[in-house]
């Protein structure tokens, strides 16, 4: 078990050397992982197909769903045969698993996963982000 | 299609909308009250049994006078600090 955890921890650790530099290095050492952690959280965020996967996996583990029938671009509905409430379920499974909250209007509007996986990497262009 | 029908249609979307958006309150509610991800289920289960019960319901004032009755009832048990996520353009 300690084995596995050492093997793990040698893949995630990501290596800063704090010691022996100067204050500055050491705030640059700093500055630089918050960068390359902001570039992998936001590169992450951003791959609207790896969103894409994810929904899809989301949707065909849905047990009101035949799995079979999932795609890109199944209408929630009309292929996949869900009803409103079913669909409100589902969009609070999108939400806990990207923890985005997505408004009552929004919501309505998501009818295929394509639809989903655009609206979570794009966002509401057409909306102001002031008003959030 | 006569008047009557249409304006009997648009108040049938009307309501669907307004069950729509009480379940979606009610059900994060429902996770806002559970204290455990566990307890969460069941009672999200029993939630959707009660909107299941009145699905056959066709009297159109009778399930205005539900909603109405499912809207106060949830008004009444609303979480006082609800758990609020972010929006997506937020971090834009």
């Amino acid at each position: 078990m300690l084995n596995l955890r050492h093997a793990i921890l040698s893949h995630v650790r990501i290596g800063v050397y704090l010691k022996g530099h100067s204050d500055r290095e050491d705030l640059y050492g700093m500055w630089r992982l918050a960068q390359l952690l902001h570039t992998c959280s936001t590169a992450a965020s951003t791959d609207q197909d790896h969103v894409l996967d994810r929904v899809v996996g989301l949707v065909k583990k849905f047990d009101k769903i035949d799995a079979a029938k999932v795609t890109e671009t199944a209408d929630f509905q009309k292929d996949l045969s869900l009803d409103s409430l079913d669909r409100v379920e589902l969009v609070m499974v999108f939400e806990e698993e990207f923890s985005v909250e997505i408004p009552d209007a929004e919501a309505d509007k998501l009818k295929c996963c394509a639809d989903v996986a655009k609206y979570i990497t794009s966002g509401p262009s057409e909306k102001n982000s002031e008003t959030s | 299609m006569s008047v009557a029908t249409t304006s009997y249609l648009a108040r049938r979307a009307a309501q669907k909308e307004r069950v729509r958006i009480l379940y979606r309150r009610a059900l994060k509610d429902t996770l806002n009250w559970a204290v455990h991800r566990h307890l969460f289920y069941p009672d999200a289960d029993a939630l959707r049994e009660k909107f299941e019960a009145n699905r056959q319901v066709e009297d159109i004032e009778l399930i205005d006078r539900m909603i109405a009755a499912g809207e106060a009832q949830h008004n009444k048990w609303r979480h006082p600090d609800p758990y609020i996520g972010r929006s997506v353009d937020s971090h834009k």
